[in-house]
């Protein structure tokens, strides 16, 4: 495990003490205090992960993460913020990136996130190396290319809504709990997960649903989670 | 106090000024009126005195006569200036030249008078008529007139009898007569009046002013003092409803809300205090313990393994406290701000707080929350999804903190008519009272904040509960549980 990390962050405490428990988790850590600099790190070589703050000087956290989404959409990122509020924009379409901490965070928390993200990358590269694609009524899951398709038009999916509608569409007609969703999509094991599994599954209606506000697809089972139905699989 | 006085008296004199303005416009008008009525009235009056002589003396007539002629003519006509010194008579020929008249010689210097009003006054045109002064005054002169007859042959009247009616000798005499006596009276009467005016407008002023008076004192006295006092005590007395008392309501009403506003911001400025201080004491006991660790730690270098780790896991549990602490400040002040954004979107209640109940599921333990009752239906909402997870998060952790033991809270989700409910019921100690009081009565249960025992600030995970069900049109209260504990009621409008 010898990934590399690009961790966008100008405050030395904070860098710090990342840095003690990236590296005693075996990752190999780049600084960039600035976004312009981070930017040019971002075009200059492949990264496996950026880790990165939203206020920044020069270039802030938003800029950068469009930046690199404009240059490769398959790099994870993980956003780190003083702002909980945040999180909806930085979650959603609006920039699409992977994983949200809010300050002040578990450096042992994002350890074990950064590792799970990376594990899941893995494992779906691996898989979809062989996977054919997935087709439900009218959609395409192509797993090569990540994507989503409705006869030909292409629906844009963030990393992580892929991997929830990749979980579920691969076992249609078995009911998941928030817990199962977390620990088999997120890859999260541990305590205190903040994110709204509702919030995406949400967001993935209103992607494959006719009518979001009575799905069909992804329905709810009371007391115990999400069921991807098999309508025309 | 003198400054109104002088409003008062600038608005007398204004008030005379007027008055005097007025009263010589209407003598100016009525000095017209008059002068145009007398002329007419005296026109009229001696409309038929020219046709009477004519008719009646045939010895007066125009043209070539004789010496006997001319003096029988002349002596009637000398007798008419006798007998009305204010009239002046002239004979005209046909084409209005001046034939004869009676006077000084050389006292006729229009030696021809217009016809064009002679015509009009024999056809009968209403009257006054002006005709033209032989004097060579230049003033138009109301006359009367008539044709002496015609001559045999001829087609036009011989000549006219040509009589000015207010004649030169007239205007001379009431130019004497009138001139000294009219201003003489005129500027009496003036004089009383202004005077009257002057009298009878400082006791109506002044009491149309007083109320403004009353109001300019009450300002100044609001201004020195910062106090009302003065303003409730006139308006105990009946003002008619008028601007000025209007104005006084107005500067009650806007005195009022200024000192309630002065008495809420210092009660705020006192809540703020007291938040910062329990805020300080929170923030202190916590990094205190830490700090209490970690010197701990960095003196018993080589202690036992044991006790090196139960410092860590105690350094470690105070930082989460200050975390836990600090991320709760920041939520509940961002939700506070006044430009507090919400990112709405619709999503099913049902499924969230199930979401929720779930996330206190751990592994190999008995659940310390359930979802009971019957399955409530879709219950849509159309509200900021992360924020209402923060508020069940919050009331079901509430819930488990403070009534821990065997009894799981119960969470339960219901539909009323326009709005779902989810209910918390944990068989802990119960709210305190005062927190329980301002949930039902819908006020904050941090502004002011409430202290707690110990020194600290409570209540935060529900205040931010509180906050978000009021922001989003529901509310948060309690029930009357079915046992003993606490029946939390978290009410949000269902989406349209």
């Amino acid at each position: 495990m010898n990934e590399r990390l690009l961790l966008v962050e100008d405050d030395d405490a904070i860098v710090d003490a990342l840095r003690l428990h990236l590296e005693a988790a075996g990752y190999r850590v780049h600084r960039e205090s600035d976004g312009r600099c981070a930017m040019v790190e971002i075009d200059r070589q492949h990264w496996d992960m950026v880790l990165l703050d939203l206020m920044l000087p020069g270039a802030d956290g938003w800029d950068v993460c469009r930046h690199l989404r404009a240059h490769d959409s398959g790099i994870p990122v993980i956003m780190l913020s003083a702002r909980s509020t945040e999180a909806h924009r930085v979650l959603g379409l609006e920039l699409g990136a992977d994983d949200y901490m809010a300050k002040p965070f578990s450096m042992v928390e994002l350890v074990a996130r950064i590792r799970a993200l990376l594990r899941r990358i893995d494992q779906s590269r691996d898989r979809s190396a062989a996977a054919p694609d997935l087709r439900f009524g009218p959609f395409r899951l192509d797993i090569v290319r990540r994507a989503l398709a409705c006869g030909d038009r292409t629906i844009t999916l963030t990393l992580r809504e892929f991997d929830l509608l990749h979980f579920m569409a691969r076992h249609p007609g078995r009911a998941f709990s928030r817990g199962e969703l977390l620990s088999k999509v997120w890859g999260a094991g541990f305590d205190g997960y903040e994110h709204t599994v509702n919030s995406h599954i949400n967001r993935l209606r209103t992607k494959i649903e006719d009518d979001p506000r009575e799905p069909r697809r992804i329905v709810t089972v009371w007391g115990v989670g999400y069921r991807f139905e098999a309508l025309d699989l | 106090m003198s400054g109104n006085r002088r409003f008062a008296t600038r608005l007398i004199l204004a008030f005379a000024l007027l008055l005097a303005g007025f009263g010589l416009f209407v003598a100016l008008i009525g000095w017209q009126v008059r002068d145009g009525q007398d002329q007419e009235s005296m026109q009229r009056l001696s409309y038929g005195l020219a046709r009477h002589i004519v008719e009646r003396w045939p010895q007066v007539t125009p043209g070539q006569i004789d010496a006997v002629e001319r003096a029988a003519r002349d002596g009637l006509l000398s007798m008419l200036s006798v007998v009305n010194p204010g009239v002046q008579v002239y004979v005209l020929d046909a084409e209005g030249r001046v034939d004869a008249y009676i006077g000084e010689p050389g006292m006729v210097r229009q030696h021809t008078v217009d016809l064009g009003p002679v015509r009009r006054f024999l056809d009968g045109h209403a009257l006054p008529l002006h005709g033209t002064d032989p004097m060579g005054s230049g003033m138009p002169r109301i006359f009367s007139a008539a044709a002496f007859p015609k001559r045999d042959g001829a087609s036009a009247a011989s000549g006219y009898l040509y009589i000015v009616l207010d004649g030169q000798a007239r205007d001379q005499v009431a130019r004497e007569v009138g001139a000294g006596r009219l201003w003489l009276g005129a500027g009496f009467a003036a004089a009383a009046g202004l005077c009257m005016t002057f009298l009878l407008g400082m006791f109506v002023f002044r009491r149309l002013t007083r109320p403004l008076i009353d109001l300019e004192r009450r300002m100044r006295d609001y201004s020195a003092r910062g106090s009302t006092s003065l303003a409730s005590e006139s308006r105990g007395r009946s003002a008619p409803c008028d601007e000025v008392t209007a104005i006084g309501d107005a500067f009650d009403r806007m005195t009022n809300r200024l000192e309630a506003q002065a008495a809420r911001e210092r009660q705020q400025a006192c809540a703020h205090r007291e938040m910062m201080a329990g805020v300080a004491h929170d923030l202190r006991t916590p990094l205190t313990a830490l700090h209490g660790h970690l010197e701990a730690m960095k003196q018993l270098d080589d202690a036992p393994p044991g006790i090196r780790d139960r410092l860590l896991a105690g350094a470690l549990g105070q930082s989460d406290r200050v975390r836990r602490l600090s991320q709760q400040l920041f939520e509940l002040v961002s939700l506070q701000a006044v430009d507090q954004v919400l990112h709405r979107e619709r999503f099913c209640l049902d499924e969230l707080v199930a979401d929720a109940v779930q996330k206190f599921e751990l592994t190999g333990q008995p659940a310390p929350v359930l979802l009971a009752g019957p399955p409530p239906g879709r219950l849509e909402l159309d509200a900021d999804l992360q924020l209402i997870e923060r508020a069940l998060t919050n009331l079901i952790h509430n819930a488990i903190r403070h009534a821990p033991g065997s009894t799981p809270v119960r969470v339960t989700v219901r539909r009323t008519a326009n709005e779902a409910q989810v209910l918390i019921e944990d068989s802990g100690p119960g709210l305190p009272e005062d927190v329980e009081h301002r949930l039902n009565e819908g006020a904050s249960v941090r502004d002011p904040p409430m202290r707690r025992a110990g020194g600290g600030i409570s209540g935060l995970g529900l205040a931010i509960a509180q906050r978000v069900a009021l922001m989003h049109g529901g509310r948060l209260q309690t029930l009357p549980p079915a046992g003993p504990g606490t029946l939390m009621c978290l009410a949000l409008p269902l989406a349209a």
